[in-house]
């Protein structure tokens, strides 16, 4: 409503655009969770919503996860769902089950029904996850996730994210699918490890790199995977969906196509010659839903 | 006295480029004639080349007295006045004033047959001011240099023949404790501003620099929405185009700009910042006129003409032509993001004396201004932010006015106008589209009931008809950086509505004795849908204890009440209910006149707020967002302010604001910096005439950085698959690092007999200083870096004038 609201839109793009001097969000050297699928993004009050994880650890630790949840919160922030969760519940499951309120709906006015929903809390923590309290900033969390030597992780180091389920009386979003995945425009298979040259580079330009050690990664959503129509409220909607790209190692020209126009390039990096590098793409829509595919790729 | 002038010239000169690059001042050039002689018979009359101002005696301007005087000058034959009789006396302080001033003009000698003679010419002073100008009113300038003598006709030496008339413009002492005025030599010529008027505010005391491209107004540590821009009393809802770059009224329109950064009188309302008034000029009498302009970023035309002896016409348009060129750069440099800032406006009026003493206009003036980005991939940090990302902003007004005078103490003026603006956003699938239909109506009445008290008075009352319809998720606390927008199931809202807010006022201005000045005031406020009553009280004093160089002492106490913003009020986007913020301002200072051209002024202010609208997260509103009045603030610091006034070659000041504001949500939360805290504010300017159409000007500022929120982390957010940040505790606790810059303005202007063609350079950054704009994180928030604000930025422009 706030022409500056556009502005600090503009500047958020800007300020993206100019953070070339950092390594890209596509590139997972640390401990990462991806995704977390939900078999039913929109959820109708009393129904059960089991939800599953994309995550990986390049130190290969093992994982501890806690999960809380939380009705309608206040916001829908981390922060806002722990306030009115109750309680982590840790474990070594990447999974996790919630059943939705019967009265997830019925507790907020009429007209603010259009935010109910079931917040999720997810914590992967790579050392001990305990109930406790630790602060970020503004934000005080019930967990402490402490490493061998009784040191508090930071932020960076473990992921600590939230997840939506949208509640509906009728409404339903479909997850997306991926059919299919291209490598130079052949098709690749899950298991199919690509046999590459690297750049020399250990700078973060796809462009500085020769375009013959490049390689083109496409996919074809599944039928129906952009959703469109008149919502229970009677509002229109056509589903944005985006894919997303992550790898262990390299230079992706693009880390995030639109659905429209899927394809981007990729090139290894001298750093992972003899590496073998894990690569994620994800297609995901503007309603909580989300697929991904794995695929590998061998660097000379 | 003239050599004390040239001192305080060159310091004020020599600071701004000492202070910036620790360059020399050079040698001033001799001045030049701006008056060219006329021969005849081998006779040529002395030639103005150096104007001078006499002093407005205070207690006659403070009176209201205008007066002419007509003096007898003796001119020897190096052009030095060698003596001054008055032949039409206005009473000893104004006879006073004008021969003091008369010894200080300078001339070309006069000519017979090519060789230099004495000579005697009358010469006369026109001591003229305009009345103090309601929100609605005047056409006049608060302080314009004089007007060039006119050309001296040929006169026999000895003998006196043709007048040589200066305007002595002066302005009765100001109804607020602080009023800023700019004049229309110093607008077109400040450096860095490319010309533009309402920039050239942020360079008085108690004015924020903004944030890179925001163009914000930040007065005295307030909001920028706390501040109310009027165009002759009429409020327009922008100051300037996209990112700041320029106003939406052109300099070559206005007459006067008056800026308030506190304690303003009863006449202006719903504002607890400052006050910008801003008067549009009358059409010229004199024949036609016109310009051109053309510069990098914009173009624009204005003409002007009488149309019989009453009547006058104005037009004037300016369109931006960026996004002709910035688009083209963009591809060819294989952006995946093109930009296309596109701004015009168009101002129109006509005016016509349907008397002697009264004068009708109808303008009409509006603004466009559209943004478009295309990004062809959405970003990491937030999916949402692809495709295309839009906004645009149109308002436009029709206003009408009729000035009258009721013989000599009456002035009365009425002011209706009505308008639209159109709010038009999107950001992927989210848009907003706001529509107001504002009309405003306003009488402003000044009476003289005796030559010690004046009452003014006036209605205004000013009802906007919303329309508004959004889809966008609800904001956070506003005290929360917000998470990526994407997978945010939105809010699809709409709304009509529409509010009224009448207000009256009454004010007196009392001078029990001609050196006090006492003004006392009360407005009372209603607002609809608030269904609030606001009572304001004010009351300013000014006190002259010396006028020989005139010492001003004055002080300032008054409450000042803002209703809330209509997305704040109107459900179901607003909290009906919704009151008044609050504002209560306290200010003493004192202006120390060191010269007839040298003014130094310092003043202490004190902003208590409470009753400020702040906004909360609410699960069960509609907007999930509520508001109420829970917040509170406080402002204090100093301004100073040393001011060259023009003169036929130097205008130029130093300002310098010291100050701190701090706000609070609640009264259970602990004071923190605000948002728009700059601590410390200094400018130096000046711009010197080097004769032979040359000018030069430079402007050098160092603000402390913009304050902002760090961040110490981020955390994920699974529907996106990006990361919120995670805020401090302590909100606007860290600020960018200290912001200087020295821009340079060179312009030639070349004088035909009928027009006039100016080049100029406004060089912004010359240094190239890599000054911080914010900060820059990387994907989760955990390493930062800072954003680097404009380089260097040379714009060519031209300029025809006829």
């Amino acid at each position: 409503m706030n022409p500056s609201i556009v502005l600090s839109f503009v500047a958020a793009v800007a300020v993206t655009a100019c953070a070339a001097s950092f390594d890209p969000g596509s590139r997972v050297t640390s401990l990462r969770v991806l995704a977390v699928h939900a078999d039913q993004p929109f959820a109708h009050p009393g129904e059960e919503v089991h939800l599953d994880t994309l995550s990986f650890d390049p130190a290969g630790r093992a994982i501890t996860w806690g999960w809380a949840t939380c009705v309608n919160p206040e916001e829908a922030t981390v922060a806002g769902c722990f306030a009115k969760s109750g309680g982590l519940a840790i474990g070594s499951a990447s999974t996790f089950s919630l059943t939705v309120p019967v009265d997830a709906l019925d507790a907020l006015p009429a007209e603010a029904r259009d935010h109910a929903l079931v917040g999720v809390v997810a914590v992967a923590c790579p050392a001990t996850l305990s109930p406790g309290a630790v602060t970020f900033g503004a934000d005080t969390y019930p967990f402490r996730c402490v490493d061998a030597n009784g040191r508090e992780l930071g932020l960076d180091e473990m992921e600590v994210g939230l997840r939506r389920i949208t509640v509906r009386a009728t409404d339903r979003n479909a997850n997306p699918g991926i059919a299919s995945v291209t490598w130079d425009g052949a098709d690749w298979a899950e298991g199919d490890v690509k046999d590459v040259g690297a750049c020399d580079t250990t700078g973060n330009s796809f462009d500085s790199c020769d375009a013959a050690l490049a390689h083109a990664i496409d996919v074809t959503l599944t039928a129906g995977s952009i959703e469109s129509g008149t919502d229970e409220s009677g509002v229109p909607f056509t589903e944005q969906v985006v894919v997303q790209y992550f790898a262990t190692e390299g230079i992706f020209e693009h880390d995030v196509r639109t659905a429209a126009m899927p394809d981007t390039r990729w090139v290894a990096r001298s750093s992972a010659s003899g590496e073998t590098l894990t690569m994620w793409i994800l297609a995901r829509d503007d309603r909580g839903g989300v697929t991904w595919a794995t695929r590998q790729v061998k660097v000379r | 006295m003239l050599n004390r002038h040239r001192a305080l010239a060159a310091i004020i000169a020599g600071s701004t480029l000492l202070l910036a690059s620790g360059a020399h001042a050079q040698d001033s050039a001799p001045p030049t004639s701006t008056t060219p002689a006329t021969p005849t018979s081998g006779l040529v009359a002395p030639k103005l080349t150096k104007n001078v101002d006499p002093t407005y005696p205070p207690a006659k301007l403070a009176a209201g007295e205008r007066a002419k005087v007509v003096l007898l000058l003796t001119i020897d034959a190096t052009g030095h006045v060698t003596d001054a009789a008055v032949t039409t006396s206005a009473g000893a302080e104004f006879d006073g004033s004008a021969l003091l001033a008369a010894r200080e003009l300078g001339f070309e000698g006069a000519l017979r047959d090519g060789k230099p003679i004495a000579a005697k010419i009358p010469f006369v002073f026109t001591f003229d001011f305009k009345d103090e100008p309601p929100p609605a009113t005047s056409d006049a300038p608060a302080t314009t240099p004089s007007a060039p003598a006119t050309p001296a006709a040929p006169v026999d030496p000895l003998a006196g023949a043709a007048v040589t008339d200066i305007d002595v413009k002066g302005e009765r002492a100001s109804r607020e404790v602080t009023r800023r005025a700019i004049t229309g030599a110093e607008i077109l010529r400040i450096p860095g501003t490319r010309g533009d008027a309402l920039r050239s505010i942020e360079n008085l005391p108690g004015v924020a620099r903004p944030p890179g491209l925001s163009g914000l107004l930040i007065v005295r540590g307030s909001a920028p929405q706390d501040t109310q821009v009027f165009v002759d009393g009429t409020t327009i809802p922008i100051a300037y185009h996209f990112g700041g770059l320029t106003s939406v009224v052109p300099s070559e329109m206005l007459e006067r700009i008056d800026f308030y950064p506190g304690n303003f009188s009863a006449q202006y309302g719903r504002a607890m910042g400052g006050v910008i008034d801003i008067g549009i000029r009358s059409p010229r009498k004199d024949g036609i006129h016109g310009l051109a302009q053309v510069d990098l970023l914009d173009a624009r035309v204005l003409a002007e003409a009488p149309l019989g002896d009453s009547t006058r016409v104005m037009v004037a348009g300016r369109r931006s032509w960026v996004d002709a060129w910035i688009g083209p750069v963009m591809e060819k440099t294989g952006a995946a993001i093109s930009t296309a800032p596109r701004y015009y406006d168009y101002q129109a009026q006509i005016e016509h004396d349907f008397s002697a003493r009264t004068t009708g206009r109808v303008l009409l003036f509006g603004s466009d201004d559209r943004l478009a980005i295309n990004a062809s991939n959405p970003s990491a940090a937030d999916p949402a932010i692809g495709g295309d990302i839009s906004s645009t902003t149109t308002f436009w007004r029709l206003q009408a006015r009729l000035d009258s005078r009721i013989g000599n103490d009456v002035r009365w003026i009425n002011t209706a106008s009505i308008g639209q603006d159109m709010l038009h956003g999107t950001v992927g699938g989210n848009f907003w589209n706001v529509t107001e239909l504002p009309i405003d109506v306003r009488s402003d009445l000044s009476a003289r009931l005796t030559p010690q008290v004046t009452v003014i008075g006036g209605v205004d009352i000013q009802t906007v008809h919303y329309d508004l319809s959004t889809k966008f998720p609800p904001f956070v606390d506003p005290s929360r950086a917000p998470g990526p927008l994407f997978a945010q199931q939105p809010d699809r809202l709409d709304a009509n509505a529409s509010t009224v807010r009448p207000g009256a006022y009454v004010m007196l201005d009392v001078s029990p004795v001609p050196a006090l000045k006492i003004l006392p005031g009360i407005r009372v406020d209603y607002a609809h849908p608030s269904d609030a009553w606001t009572v304001d009280p004010r009351l300013a004093v000014r006190w002259d204890v010396a006028s020989t160089h005139r010492t001003t002492l004055k002080a300032g106490i008054g409450a000042f009440h803002q209703p809330p913003q209509p997305q704040e009020i109107i459900a179901p986007v607003g909290t009906p209910g919704v009151g008044p913020s609050r504002a209560m301002h306290y200010s003493v200072g004192v202006e120390q006149e060191l010269s007839r051209n040298v003014e130094l002024s310092v003043e202490g202010f004190y902003k208590d707020l409470d009753h400020v609208v702040e906004q909360q997260s609410a699960s069960s509103s509609a907007s999930g967002v509520a508001y109420a009045n829970t917040g509170s603030g406080r402002v204090y610091g100093a301004e100073f302010l040393l001011r060259y006034k023009p003169d036929s070659h130097f205008f130029g000041w130093i300002a310098y604001t010291l100050s701190k504001s701090d706000r609070r949500e609640t009264d259970e939360v602990a004071w923190h910096p605000y948002q728009y805290d700059q601590r410390h504010i200094l400018t130096a300017l000046g711009s010197y005439q080097l004769g032979r159409g040359w000018e030069l000007g430079a402007r050098w500022r160092y603000t402390s950085g913009d304050r902002y929120t760090p961040f110490v982390g981020g955390v994920a957010d699974f529907d996106a698959g990006a990361y919120s940040p995670v805020q401090s505790t302590k909100l606007y606790s860290a600020s960018s690092p200290a912001f200087h810059q020295l821009d340079v303005r060179v312009e030639k202007t070349w004088t035909f007999p009928s027009w006039k063609l100016s080049a100029y350079l406004d060089v912004q950054n010359v240094y190239n200083r890599p000054n911080a704009e914010g900060a820059a994180y990387n994907y989760n928030y955990s390493r930062t870096d800072v954003v680097p604000g404009l380089p260097i930025l040379p714009i060519i422009g031209l300029r025809g004038e006829l």
